[in-house]
C-alpha cells in the first residue's frame, strides 16, 4: 500500500474514465480527450498535469496554428449570412425586386450578399432587377464548415482559404497539450490509491476508509482565529481581590452605590464646608433627590461636628441636616464601612466591601467618573497602626507584591492616615489609603473600640498589572479584544509579581 | 490637595539645609516633593496643615524635626494701635486684623505670599466663601482707625488693586475678573462689605483690595484682615497668616488689631495656645508600640508642641493656635508618629485567625458566568452610568423610576443604569464585524422606589445576555436562557407572553422560576435595529435575580 502512487479522488475518476477509450503508446490532445471523456478540456488540462508531475502520463505542450471564428461569423451564424437574407427577401417579394429597392432593405450588406449569391449562381440580375433562380431553402455551405471546425474537424486548405477569404476565421497560435500513457489505464488504476482531505463520517460507515490515503497537511500553517467566550479580564482580577480577602478572615458585605450624604461624609467626620462636598467632586442626585436620615444617629453625628465629642474641639459650625439628607452616588466604599460600623459589631471582626465609587472627573485616559474600591474594616485585640500597616503587608504579599512602602497621608476620617505605595514594573504606584479611624466618628456611632480602616482603588492596579495605558480598556466595548486578551493567570498564583 | 512651588534657593535658605537635605525632611512632613523642569521645588501639601503653605511654616516644621528648634515658637503679641470698628454687615458680619512688622517683602516673598493666600482662599476659605484674606501694607494705610461697612456699591468710589482708574464699587463688581468670580457671594440688595482706613477703601472682601494698600517689594510691615460669615474660621486663618508672617519677621513682632462689633469684641490675634492632655498608654495603644511619658514630651516638642510629663499617664500638651488641624488627642498621637518616623514602626502581621467569607450570591453569579461562557458567550463589562434616553427608549424604564444624576459629566452618564440591556444593544451595534454575537453582562441596576426607604431606591442583580447572528430569533436566546437557569438547579413554572418596549410583540416573554428569579426575553424590534443602525437580527433576555440573595 505504501509503495502505492497517492491520487486525489478526482484523479482517480479520471484514470477509471479512460478505460477502454485510450490505448497506450497513442497520443492524444486534451482536446481529443474531453472529447472522448466527455469532460471539460480545462478539467482535464489540470488533471493530466497533476498525474504527470506523478509520472502516470507523459505530457508534451507545442504551439500549432489554430483557425477560430471571428465575431463576423458568429453574427452570421445567429443571423443568417447576407446572402441567405437576399433569397428569403426576394422568395418573399414574389422572386425578383429592383435593385435599387434591394439595396435599400438590406443597407450595408447587400454588396456582399449579391456577390456570394452571384457566386453561388442563386440570383440573376437583369434589366435592374434581382431575380431568385433557386429553391428558397438554400443554405451557405460556409455556415457547415464552420460548424465542423468548431467541433473540433480538421478542415482542408480550400475549406479554410474560403472562410478565410470571407473573414469567417481568423489563425491564432495556441498551446496544446498531447498526453500519452506508457501503460494500459487498468494498469494506471493498480499502482494508485486514492488520498483525502476530510475524513468523512460516510468513509468511516461505509469501510471506504480502507482504500483511501489521507493526505498529510502543512501542519504548521497558522489556523483560523477563534474568539471564543470568556470571562471578562477585569472582572476576574475583582473577584480575586475578593477571594483574597476571604483568605485574610474579611466577611463582605455590600450596598448600593446610592448614598446619603451623611453616611458618606457626615458620619466620617466630613465636614459639610469640605471642598469635595460640592458639584465639582460629588455627582448629586436630581431623582431620588433626598433621602430619610436614620434615626438615633443624627443628634451625636451633630455633636460630633458641632462642638465635638469623646475629647475632641468638633469643627466648630452649624450642621446642616438637610445637607446630610441629600442623595449622592457615593464618593468612596468607606461609606459602606460607617454602615456597618453603626451596627456596633462585637470585636474581633474584619469586614471588607468592594463596588463602584463615583467622582465628578472628565474622562481621560486615567480617569473615569466611576471605579472601583475595596474597603476593609477591622477591629481586634491589638489592632494598631503597626497592626494596621501589618495586615496589608500581607494582603499586598498575596496579591504578589514583594515592594511596598508606607507614607504618612491625610484622611478627614482617620488619624494616623497612611499611604500604600507598591512597586509595578520599576514604578511606585500609590494604591491605597488606611488609618485609624478618628474617635469623634467612632464615638458618634456609639462605639468604644478602636477600629482599623483602609480603602484600595482597583483601575489603576488593573492597569499597571494588564499593562494598560487607558483606564477605559478596562470597560472595553470591543468583544473581539475581550475575547483574546490573553489571560495574566500568574497574577492569580500568589506568586511573585 | 493643595500644590504649592518655591525656589531651590529659597527653600535653602527657609529651613538652612542642602537641597537634598531639605526635600527628605519635607516628604517626613507629609508633603510629597519633586523638581519640575526649571529645578523648583514643587510640594503637594495635604489639605490639613494650612500652616505649612508657606515656607516659614515648612520651616518650623523642619527645624523640630531635625531637633533645631523645640516646642512652640515665641512671638512677641504687642499692642498695634489699630482698630476696625464694624457696622451691621449682614452677608459677611466677621472681620478680624492684625500687624506684623519688619517683614520685609522682596519679589519672591511677595511671590509666595501670593501663593500662600490663594491656597489658603481655595482650601480652606471655601473659595474665598468661608473665609477672604487682605494683606495690606501697613505703612500705606491712611488711618488707624479701620471700619467696616456694608454699602450701597454705586456710593463706593476706588482704585482697585493693579488697575488704573477709580471705579464704582457696582463697576469693579461686574467689570473685573475678580469682580465676575467672586462679586456675588456677600452682595446683597445692591449692598456690599467694604473696608475703610480712615475715608479710603483699603478692600471690599471676598473680592479685592484697594490699590492704595498695595504690597510690593520693599514692604516692611504688613497688615492683615480676615472676613467671613462664620467668625472661628476668620480667627483661624488670621492666626495662621500672623504666626507665619512673624516667622519671617526679625523682631517676631505681631500687633493685636482691636474689634468693636455688633457681635462682640477681639483682641486677637492673641495666640493663645489650647491645652489637651494626652495618656501615652493611648498613643501606645494606637500606634501599636510601647511610648512613655518622656517619649512623648520629647516627640512633641521635636513637633514644635509645649508637653510637659505630669506623671506616667499624663502629658500635658500646649498646641499652638496655627495648628487649627489638632482638634483631639489622637491628632497628638499621629505627630509623634511622625516624630518617630513611619518606617522606624515595623508593621505587624495578625496573629488571629477569622473565618472569612463572600457574600452568598458571589457563589451562584460565579457559577452563572461560566456556564454562559461555555454557552459560547464572552462576558462584558459595562459602566453603571449611562445614557438616561437609551434607558426610555430602549429598556422602556419610565422616566419617574429612573435614578437621574443633577450635574452629570456627560448626557452619556446622566443615570444610573435600571436595566443592562441598554448597554449591550449598544456593544452589539459597535461589534457588527463579530457576527455572530453572543455577549453577557452580569451587574446590578437601581430604579427609584420605596423599597429602600432611607434611600428612595431598589437595588437589583441582573445577568442580561444577547445574541446577533444571521438569523437570531427568540429561540435562539429562550434555549440558553432555559439551559443555564436549569443547570443552577433552577426550574421554570411560568412562562407567558409579555410586552416590552425593545422587543416584537408575540415574540416576547416573561418567565419566573420556582427560586424567584425573573427574566424578561425576545427578539428585538427591527425599528428599535434600524435605529441603532444594526443590521442582523438580536435577540436578548434580561434575568432578575435579586430574589435569591434575599432567601
Amino acid at each position: 500500500m505504501s509503495q502505492k502512487l497517492a491520487v486525489s479522488e478526482s484523479e482517480y475518476q479520471l484514470l477509471k474514465r479512460l478505460v477502454g477509450r485510450v490505448k497506450p503508446g497513442e497520443r492524444y490532445t486534451t482536446e481529443e480527450l474531453a472529447r472522448l471523456l466527455g469532460l471539460p478540456r480545462s478539467q482535464i488540462e489540470s488533471l493530466v498535469r497533476l498525474l504527470a508531475d506523478k509520472g502516470l502520463f507523459r505530457i508534451e505542450e507545442r504551439t500549432v496554428e489554430k483557425y477560430v471564428v471571428t465575431e463576423e461569423a458568429e453574427r452570421y451564424l445567429r443571423e443568417g449570412f447576407p446572402e441567405e437574407k437576399l433569397v428569403k427577401l426576394l422568395y418573399e417579394r414574389g422572386g425578383q425586386l429592383p435593385v435599387e429597392e434591394a439595396e435599400r432593405i438590406l443597407g450595408r450588406e447587400f454588396s456582399i450578399a449579391m456577390a456570394n449569391a452571384s457566386r453561388k449562381g442563386w440570383v440573376s440580375v437583369e434589366a435592374g432587377q434581382v431575380k431568385l433562380v433557386v429553391e428558397p431553402l438554400v443554405e451557405a455551405e460556409e455556415r457547415k464548415l464552420l460548424d465542423r471546425l468548431r467541433s473540433g474537424e480538421e478542415l482542408s486548405p480550400d475549406e479554410l482559404k474560403l472562410l478565410r477569404r470571407r473573414r469567417l476565421v481568423t489563425p491564432r497560435k495556441e498551446r496544446i497539450t498531447i498526453v500519452s500513457l506508457e501503460e494500459s489505464p487498468e494498469k494506471l488504476l493498480e499502482k494508485v490509491v486514492v488520498e483525502i482531505g476530510a475524513l468523512t463520517r460516510q468513509l468511516i460507515e461505509s469501510g471506504k476508509w480502507r482504500s483511501v490515503r489521507l493526505r498529510s497537511y502543512n501542519v504548521a500553517a497558522e489556523p483560523p482565529r477563534l474568539y471564543p467566550g470568556r470571562l471578562h479580564f477585569f472582572r476576574q482580577f475583582v473577584e480575586h481581590l475578593r477571594d483574597v480577602m476571604k483568605e485574610l478572615g474579611f466577611v463582605e458585605v455590600e450596598e448600593p452605590p446610592v448614598e446619603l450624604e451623611f453616611w458618606n461624609y457626615d458620619v466620617l467626620f466630613q465636614p459639610q464646608y469640605h471642598p469635595a462636598r460640592t458639584p465639582t467632586d460629588t455627582f448629586y442626585l436630581r431623582q431620588p433627590r433626598k433621602g430619610t436620615l436614620p434615626d438615633g444617629l443624627v443628634d451625636s453625628v451633630r455633636k460630633a461636628h458641632e462642638e465635638g465629642i469623646a475629647g475632641s474641639r468638633g469643627w466648630g459650625y452649624k450642621w446642616d441636616p438637610s445637607r446630610a439628607a441629600r442623595l449622592i452616588l457615593r464618593s468612596h466604599t468607606t461609606a459602606v464601612s460607617a454602615r456597618i460600623l453603626a451596627r456596633k459589631p462585637r470585636p474581633p471582626f474584619r469586614f471588607f466591601s468592594l463596588g463602584r465609587v463615583y467622582r465628578v472627573e472628565t474622562i481621560d485616559p486615567r480617569h473615569l467618573p466611576e471605579f472601583h474600591q475595596i474597603d476593609g474594616i477591622a477591629s481586634e485585640n491589638g489592632v494598631s497602626l503597626r497592626w494596621l500597616m501589618g495586615i496589608l503587608s500581607e494582603f499586598l504579599e498575596r496579591l504578589g507584591f514583594r515592594e511596598y512602602k508606607f507614607r504618612p497621608a491625610y484622611f478627614p476620617f482617620t488619624e494616623p492616615s497612611i499611604e500604600g505605595y507598591v512597586r509595578v514594573k520599576g514604578q511606585w504606584l500609590e494604591i491605597l489609603g488606611a488609618g485609624m479611624f478618628r474617635p469623634e466618628m467612632l464615638a458618634a456611632l456609639g462605639i468604644d473600640y478602636p477600629v482599623a480602616a483602609w480603602g484600595m482603588g482597583i483601575e489603576r492596579l488593573a492597569m499597571a498589572l494588564y499593562g494598560l495605558t487607558d483606564i477605559r480598556q478596562l470597560y472595553s466595548a470591543d468583544v473581539r479584544f475581550l475575547s483574546t486578551i490573553p489571560s495574566r493567570w500568574w497574577l492569580y498564583a500568589g506568586t511573585q509579581i | 490637595m493643595p500644590v504649592l512651588r518655591f525656589k531651590p534657593g529659597r527653600v535653602k535658605e527657609a529651613l538652612g539645609l542642602s537641597l537634598d537635605k531639605a526635600l527628605e525632611v519635607m516628604e517626613r512632613l507629609k508633603i510629597e516633593v519633586e523638581l519640575d523642569a526649571e529645578g523648583n521645588v514643587i510640594a503637594e501639601l495635604e489639605v490639613d496643615r494650612p500652616d505649612m503653605y508657606s515656607l516659614e511654616g515648612i520651616a518650623r516644621q523642619a527645624k523640630g524635626l531635625l531637633g533645631l528648634e523645640l516646642g512652640m515658637p515665641n512671638y512677641e503679641i504687642v499692642e498695634s494701635g489699630y482698630r476696625i470698628v464694624v457696622e451691621d454687615v449682614p452677608t459677611r458680619p466677621y472681620v478680624a486684623g492684625a500687624v506684623v512688622w519688619d517683614v520685609d517683602v522682596d519679589e519672591d516673598f511677595l511671590e509666595e505670599l501670593i501663593q500662600f493666600q490663594e491656597k489658603l482662599h481655595t482650601s480652606h476659605g471655601g473659595q474665598r466663601r468661608r473665609v477672604a484674606i487682605g494683606l495690606h501694607d501697613l505703612d500705606k494705610l491712611p488711618s488707624r482707625n479701620v471700619f467696616y461697612r456694608f454699602m450701597d456699591v454705586d456710593k463706593v468710589v476706588f482704585k482697585p488693586l493693579h488697575h488704573e482708574r477709580e471705579m464704582t464699587l457696582r463697576e469693579v463688581l461686574e467689570e473685573t475678573s475678580q469682580g465676575k468670580s467672586y462679586g456675588s457671594i456677600s452682595l446683597q440688595d445692591g449692598k456690599h462689605p467694604v473696608l475703610f482706613s480712615g475715608e479710603e477703601v483699603i478692600s471690599v472682601p471676598p473680592v479685592i483690595n484697594a490699590d492704595l494698600t498695595r504690597i510690593e517689594p520693599g514692604t516692611r510691615h504688613i497688615f492683615i484682615d480676615v472676613t467671613g460669615p462664620e467668625l472661628k474660621p476668620v480667627l483661624d486663618i488670621l492666626s495662621i497668616l500672623a504666626a507665619n508672617l512673624a516667622e519671617r519677621s526679625k523682631s517676631k513682632k505681631i500687633g493685636v488689631v482691636d474689634v468693636e462689633a455688633p457681635w462682640g469684641r477681639l483682641r486677637e490675634p492673641s495666640l493663645e495656645p489650647m491645652t489637651m492632655v494626652l495618656n501615652p498608654e493611648y498613643a501606645s495603644r494606637i500606634i501599636g508600640t510601647s511610648i512613655t511619658a518622656d517619649d512623648t514630651v520629647e516627640a512633641l516638642k521635636r513637633m514644635r508642641f509645649d508637653a510637659r510629663k505630669v506623671n506616667v499617664s499624663h502629658v500635658e500638651v500646649e498646641v499652638p493656635r496655627y495648628r487649627v488641624d489638632i482638634l483631639h488627642p489622637v491628632d497628638l498621637v499621629e505627630e509623634i508618629a511622625l516624630a518617630i518616623g513611619l518606617d522606624r514602626l515595623a508593621p505587624e502581621k495578625p496573629r488571629l485567625m477569622l473565618r472569612g467569607s463572600l457574600l452568598p450570591i458571589r457563589a451562584w453569579e460565579r457559577e452563572a458566568r461560566l456556564i454562559l461562557v461555555g454557552h459560547g458567550f464572552v462576558e462584558v463589562y459595562s459602566y453603571s452610568l449611562t445614557s438616561c434616553k437609551d434607558q426610555i427608549e430602549l429598556a422602556g424604564i419610565d422616566e419617574k423610576r429612573l435614578v437621574i444624576i443633577e450635574n452629570p459629566v456627560g448626557v452619556e452618564s446622566g443615570c444610573y443604569r435600571a436595566s443592562l440591556l441598554p448597554l449591550l444593544l449598544r456593544i452589539a451595534a459597535a461589534n457588527q464585524h463579530a457576527v455572530p454575537l453572543r455577549v453577557f453582562e452580569i451587574g446590578d441596576v437601581i430604579v427609584a422606589s420605596e423599597e429602600d426607604k432611607e434611600r428612595g431606591i431598589a437595588h437589583q442583580r441582573r445577568v442580561a445576555l444577547l445574541y446577533m447572528g444571521e438569523k437570531a430569533g427568540y429561540e435562539d436566546i429562550q434555549s440558553v436562557v432555559y439551559s443555564v437557569l436549569r443547570l443552577l438547579g433552577d426550574e421554570i413554572t411560568e412562562v407567558v407572553p409579555a410586552n416590552h418596549r425593545l422587543f416584537i410583540e408575540g415574540r416576547t416573554a416573561e418567565l419566573r422560576t420556582r427560586r424567584g428569579v425573573v427574566a424578561v426575553l425576545g427578539e428585538v424590534k427591527p425599528e428599535i435595529l434600524e435605529k441603532l443602525g444594526v443590521t442582523y437580527p438580536i435577540a436578548a433576555a434580561e434575568i432578575d435575580y435579586t430574589a435569591l440573595q434575599r432567601k
